[in-house]
């Protein structure tokens, strides 16, 4: 029971990672990117490409490259993929004026394409069946499983707190300051003379890295990348922590995380355990993910955290 | 060629399938900018009230039932949440409303399970019938006459009636409509039961033509989607368009495409009419873009 507890942390820090990347885009920049799943997956996939020991491909396994490089330098390579396809959609997305609307629907139409391409084309990354026996790195180091699940607890809750930590340090820089602006009210901020597509495709790239980076450290998890893992419950997910949580600050993305996807996904799991009907953890998750974020909306748009009104004196030296 | 012609024809059908969807997706759209992503899950409504009442209620009051029920959650949408959304960021809608859908999905599964099913027709329905190059079962031809008969009715209601005037009128200036006289509120809260009612019409189409199961409506919806974002958010003759060009589209890739990808087609055109005719290709709705 105790070792679940250790991937139930470690569940929440992924998704307090994309939380944060997604804050960066919608909190600072007001970019709607409901294509979060789509990052992840391609860190994820990416990571398995690039480890991957072609040696170890049975029979049936088909992927379009395996390279066996080391963890360090595929993680590097992760992240300039992750970056190049962001900013390849970034410059998409310019092309359309920008319209908040189709921003979220562009890149909801981008994650479902690649989670398509992934999970049905077997010559890619496997299809259906994902890729398996993906290298954990410093396994020898860190002994046995459960050892292991501790290990990636609690690096990825240090991560958490400092990609928050980032973040928090973003939002008081000049760049931060523009975003938010910018966020506000586009016209007065191109009036003082920013450049909006750069200010907006920085934004962009940069939550989508971390989305990315995320998603490079799936595999850690099980080993194993499949498609089942990165379907639109994932975005909604995400959002929902943000939402919830609270936009625009540091702290939101992560109670948001804490919130949602720890309590309610661990609750519907004991749930599970216990002898009460199958049919009532759909009914949990309808009611405790979907109602929540439905009366947030309605009633407490800024979240459980609020994002801080900024005052000219906190900027007086 | 031949080949050709038959996935075209193929395409017209799965077009049509998707045009009463469509239709309704739009409604909901030109009531307040709304795009409504639960609406997948009225169509699986739609679709599971028809296989629960198929064979135990007569057929006119299955298909009243299979309107009726997704129409009434549609009003509760509109009534109890998205009425106050309008008028904030484009976000907070898409996101009341994927959590609307994953209520209802949930609910749905907590009523009737997580499997296939299939709603039993007569043998003969299924039959294959061929008119040259083109092929189609009795049923197919029969539901998508039933669905132009349903757009045909729509757009009568919307632009030969009393009241499509008035939900135009709602729709396109609410305030301007309320000094009138007209009731904004109910009429546009009219018109989402008519858009639920069409969804629920959509879903127990495909219930009865191919299986029932909770993903049809998430599946669904980003087809519908397209189709509405080709055709030209706004314009319900536009959805019935966008749904025929996205039908015969996507049946068209699939000659030199895995039939798997066919979703992905539908959003790459998609995509690039958003990208380079970004009001679809029917204009009924501009306003000005915040560069």
């Amino acid at each position: 029971m105790l070792e679940l507890l250790w991937v139930s942390v470690a569940l929440v820090g992924y998704f307090a990672l994309l939380a944060i990347g997604l804050n960066v885009q919608q909190g600072l920049a007001g970019l709607s990117n409901f294509g979060i799943v789509g990052f992840f997956a391609l860190g994820a996939y990416a990571m398995a490409v690039f480890t991957k020991d072609p040696a170890a491909l049975s029979i049936t396994e088909t992927m379009f490259a395996a390279l066996d490089l080391p963890f360090p330098l595929a993680l590097l390579l992760t992240g300039l993929v992750g970056a190049l396809v962001a900013w390849l959609l970034a410059r998409i997305l310019d092309a359309s004026s920008l319209d908040p609307l189709f921003v979220a629907v562009l890149t909801l139409v981008f994650a479902e394409v690649l989670f398509l391409v992934f999970s049905t084309q077997k010559g890619v990354v496997n299809g259906f069946n994902g890729v398996r026996g993906i290298h954990r790195p410093l396994a020898g180091q860190v002994g046995g499983f459960a050892g292991y699940d501790r290990f990636l607890a609690i690096l990825l809750l240090a991560l958490g707190l400092l990609a928050a930590a980032g973040y928090r340090y973003l939002a008081a820089t000049p760049y931060g300051r523009a975003l938010r602006a910018m966020r506000d009210d586009p016209d007065a901020v191109e009036a003082f003379g920013y450049d909006i597509r750069h200010l907006r495709t920085g934004a962009f790239v940069l939550g989508s890295t971390v989305m990315v980076v995320a998603g490079a450290l799936w595999p850690m998890l099980t080993t194993v990348v499949e498609p089942s893992a990165f379907r639109f419950e994932v975005t909604m997910l995400v959002w929902a922590s943000l939402v919830v949580g609270g936009l625009g600050n540091a702290l939101g993305p992560l109670i948001g995380a804490v919130l949602l996807v720890g309590l309610v996904q661990n609750g519907s799991r004991l749930i599970e355990a216990s002898e009460l009907s199958v049919r009532l953890v759909p009914l949990i998750k309808a009611g405790g993910i979907g109602l929540i974020l439905i009366l947030f909306v309605l009633l407490r748009p800024e979240g459980v955290w609020r994002e801080r009104p900024r005052k000219l004196s906190n900027y007086r030296r | 060629m031949e080949d050709a012609l038959t996935r075209l024809g193929f395409g017209l059908l799965t077009g049509t399938a998707i045009a009463v969807p469509a239709v309704a997706m739009t409604l909901m759209w030109t009531s307040g900018r709304i795009l409504n992503l639960a609406i997948g899950e009225l169509v699986t409504l739609g679709a599971y009230v028809t296989y629960a009442l198929w064979g135990i209620a007569p057929l006119p009051l299955v298909i009243a039932a299979a309107a009726a029920v997704p129409a009434v959650v549609a009003c509760l949408m509109y009534a109890a949440v998205f009425r106050f959304l309008k008028g904030r960021e484009v976000f907070v809608p898409l996101i009341a409303s994927i959590g609307m859908a994953f209520m209802l999905n949930n609910l749905v599964i907590a009523v009737w399970g997580t499997g296939i099913e299939r709603v039993a027709v007569p043998a003969a329905l299924n039959a294959s019938v061929r008119f040259g190059p083109f092929m189609a079962t009795p049923l197919l031809l029969f539901l998508a006459a039933g669905a132009a008969l349903v757009v045909a009715g729509v757009a009568l209601l919307l632009y030969r009636t009393d009241f499509g005037l008035r939900a135009r009128a709602a729709s396109q200036h609410g305030d301007l409509a309320e000094v009138s006289g007209i009731a904004a509120f109910q009429v546009t809260l009219a018109v989402w039961a008519l858009a639920g009612a069409l969804a629920g019409l959509g879903g127990a189409a495909l219930g009865i033509s191919a299986s029932v199961t909770p993903t049809l409506g998430a599946t669904l919806l980003l087809i519908i989607a397209a189709a509405v974002v080709v055709g030209g958010l706004g314009s319900p003759a536009g959805a019935v368009l966008g749904a025929l060009l996205v039908g015969v589209t996507t049946e068209l890739s699939t000659i030199w495409v895995n039939a798997a990808l066919k979703p992905a087609v539908a959003f790459v055109l998609m995509a690039v009419i958003l990208l380079f005719r970004s009001g679809g290709l029917v204009r009924a709705d501009l306003e000005p873009r915040h560069a």
